[in-house]
């Protein structure tokens, strides 16, 4: 290994940086905390997942980037900075000028991202319109080079139609083209592809990536199918009951993830591990706690085949080596390199 | 052997706005055998769901003959059904929305006792508490509502009702597909153990294949309201033959890094019901189509190995070599 730089020297601000960001909601016999201290950072040029099961603040936490939680109920603090601009409690001008200019959203259901009335294309052209100051003509113009970008056939035509028109893939790519409208630095996709066919979830998570590497955009993909993760992204932050709990280029993380949570769910995916010997699944025991029931200690211990009673004695702390990081006292080592020390 | 259920050239049609048909399943035969589990698999309106409802009559066929244990039940009346809804029953995918709220879960459980009138309430009761300690839950959740239980427990739950009259058929209707993952390992495992122990049969309709190869014996794939191709899951995932099918596995995203940008397999989604193209409904999307393709229909040939496949130009006895997609896994996860 190379000498380490001097300590002064900062590394490069990545496009996002999400730091301390925990999130409550109010609730009528008080606050419920859904996500404590998530840090992970998104680079321009770099594809993320945030994947975790139901319930374990993926989510949220995306929507909380932008201020898109409602406040009350959403108590959200830490940080959260976007290309040097900290967001959390930024005013409304601020956000919403970052917000579908400088930032693009991609939602699990088309439908609620489409107006209606109006025809797609109208759709697109107010976005231009709005956020890159471009007149009538020329945005409507844009509108229809971008429903040709993104794979939509006879887009001139297509344009025009309403969006209860379309198929459900050709409703997500409107979406995108209306994320990609005004060339934003990072994208951030929850669940885009959970609603559609396998064949037409190829094709647009082949759209998103061949998208985010032309324009060097960040990606941040919200999404529980590790089949996703493993096919589309660079790197990968795993969550479980409102925590990171691992960080890990994505290679590294198929090849031996760390924390013994990640490892049940990678081998809980039919077709991705052998079987068991009895032939059926390896499957997790016991199920997630709810947020009030978060205990302070490890929160995968009463599920981990691994746990050890100091494990329930405290909070986890994360542990860094090299590109990796991981919240568990008792980590796998990684399948290759050297042996993890504690 | 006599099957179970079978559909014979069975055609279940809706109306849709403007007087027209949506042919929704057009002309299958399938056959559910004892003990087994039979896959159906497509996209979403190839008329999976509806094939796995019509064959337990729910839905009235439109045309060709539907036989369960032997009889033919095509056009029988509600008092002919008995003995169907006695041996059959249905696992739902949402069982939040399957299970009514207003109902305790012990309720729901021994609802099918009561309409059948099987046992007394003390009976009911015993056997409620044994359904639930099979599926994995205690048996005091029965006084609990649907609301106080996570998904993986509820469709525990759901399961219970479907065994409390010892079916000897289960059409599960995408069972685990609103689960996540570690909890729908477990609930794969309970269906594969229902049927080792009680020799169920499972219609088994999901469009995830891989729980499919895990679960099945057999597998049928449907697109557009038919049968393309139909096997024994070990046939059909080893080596495919309709190139729908191979798409279709070469979609499916395996957890593998090392795959990663391999271009999507097939272009296009999938027809209207309503529109559905010419001669083979496949032929727009189809890698290999030829002009016949958009002009015939083609019917589902058998090989020696008694492997169906509806295409034109797969030849039916050549060996078909294991495509790309299947065999990746992920190294080091049992380390």
């Amino acid at each position: 290994m190379t000498a380490a730089p001097p300590a002064s020297a900062e590394a490069p601000e990545p496009l996002l940086r999400v730091d301390g960001l925990s999130i409550a909601f109010d609730a009528a016999d008080g606050p419920v905390a859904v996500v404590d201290r998530a840090r992970f950072a998104v680079a321009r040029g770099e594809a993320v997942a945030l994947v975790g099961e139901s319930g374990c603040g993926k989510s949220v936490t995306a929507k909380s980037i932008l201020g898109l939680l409602p406040s009350p109920p959403a108590r959200v603090t830490g940080g959260v900075r976007f290309d040097g601009v900290e967001l959390i409690g930024a005013p409304g001008r601020v956000l919403r000028r970052i917000r579908g200019a400088r930032v693009g959203f991609v939602f699990q259901d088309p439908m609620t991202a489409l107006n209606p009335v109006y025809r797609v294309g109208e759709q697109i052209a107010e976005r231009l319109r709005r956020h890159a100051g471009l007149d009538r003509k020329a945005a409507a113009e844009r509108a229809v080079a971008l429903l040709g970008q993104v794979g939509i056939p006879a887009p001139a035509e297509r344009a025009r139609a309403w969006p209860h028109e379309l198929s459900g893939g050709m409703r997500q790519r409107v979406v995108i083209a209306i994320a990609l409208a005004c060339d934003p630095d990072l994208l951030i996709a929850d669940e885009p592809t959970t609603a559609l066919d396998v064949t037409v979830q190829a094709q647009i998570m082949a759209l998103l990536r061949r998208a985010q590497r032309a324009r060097r955009m960040g990606l941040l993909l919200i999404t529980h199918d590790l089949g996703l993760v493993a096919r589309y992204v660079d790197r990968v932050i795993v969550m479980y009951a409102g925590q990171v709990v691992e960080a890990a280029p994505v290679e590294a993380l198929f090849d031996g993830a760390c924390h013994p949570y990640t490892r049940g769910l990678l081998r809980a995916v039919p077709g991705a591990a052998a079987p068991r010997p009895d032939g059926r699944l390896w499957s997790i025991p016991g199920a997630v706690p709810a947020p009030r029931d978060f205990p302070t200690s490890c929160r995968f211990a009463d599920r981990c085949p691994r746990v050890t009673p100091e494990c329930r004695a405290a909070p986890v702390a994360m542990s860094v080596a090299d590109d990796r990081r991981w919240r568990c006292l008792r980590p796998h080592p990684p399948a290759s390199g050297p042996e993890v020390a504690r | 052997m006599t099957p179970l259920l079978e559909a014979r050239d069975l055609a279940v049609h809706y109306p849709a706005p403007g007087g027209a048909v949506v042919r929704a399943v057009n002309g299958v035969d399938l056959a559910l055998m004892p003990g087994e589990t039979l896959g159906l698999v497509g996209e979403s309106g190839c008329g999976k769901s509806t094939l796995g409802r019509a064959m337990l009559r729910l839905e009235p066929p439109a045309g060709g003959r539907l036989l369960a244990f032997g009889h033919d039940i095509t056009d029988a009346r509600p008092a002919g059904l008995k003995a169907l809804r006695r041996r059959t029953s249905m696992i739902f995918q949402d069982p939040h929305a399957s299970l009514d709220p207003r109902m305790t879960v012990g309720e729901s459980i021994a609802e099918p006792l009561r309409v059948h009138r099987v046992g007394d309430r003390a009976h009911r009761a015993a056997r409620v508490a044994e359904l639930l300690a099979r599926v994995g839950l205690t048996p005091d959740v029965a006084r609990r509502r649907p609301h106080a239980f996570s998904g993986g427990q509820l469709q525990r739950v759901g399961i219970a009702r479907a065994l409390a009259l010892d079916p000897d058929v289960v059409v599960a209707d995408e069972p685990v597909s609103a689960l996540d993952v570690s909890v729908q390992a477990g609930v794969v495992n309970l269906l594969m153990d229902l049927q080792a122990e009680r020799g169920l049969a499972y219609l088994f309709v999901a469009h995830d294949l891989k729980v499919v190869e895990l679960i099945s014996h057999r597998v049928a794939v449907m697109y557009l309201g038919r049968v393309v191709e139909l096997a024994s899951a070990e046939r059909l995932f080893a080596g495919p033959k309709h190139p729908y099918t191979r798409a279709l596995l070469a979609a499916a995203p395996t957890p593998d890094p090392r795959r990663r940008d391999d271009p999507p397999a097939l272009g296009g989604e999938p027809p209207s019901p309503l529109d559905p193209p010419s001669g083979c409904a496949f032929h727009p999307r189809c890698p290999i189509a030829e002009a016949r393709c958009r002009v015939e229909t083609p019917a589902l040939r058998v090989d020696r190995g008694g492997h169906r496949v509806a295409c034109h130009l797969v030849s039916l006895d050549e060996p078909v070599t294991r495509p790309p997609a299947r065999g990746a896994g992920i190294a080091g996860v049992d380390g």
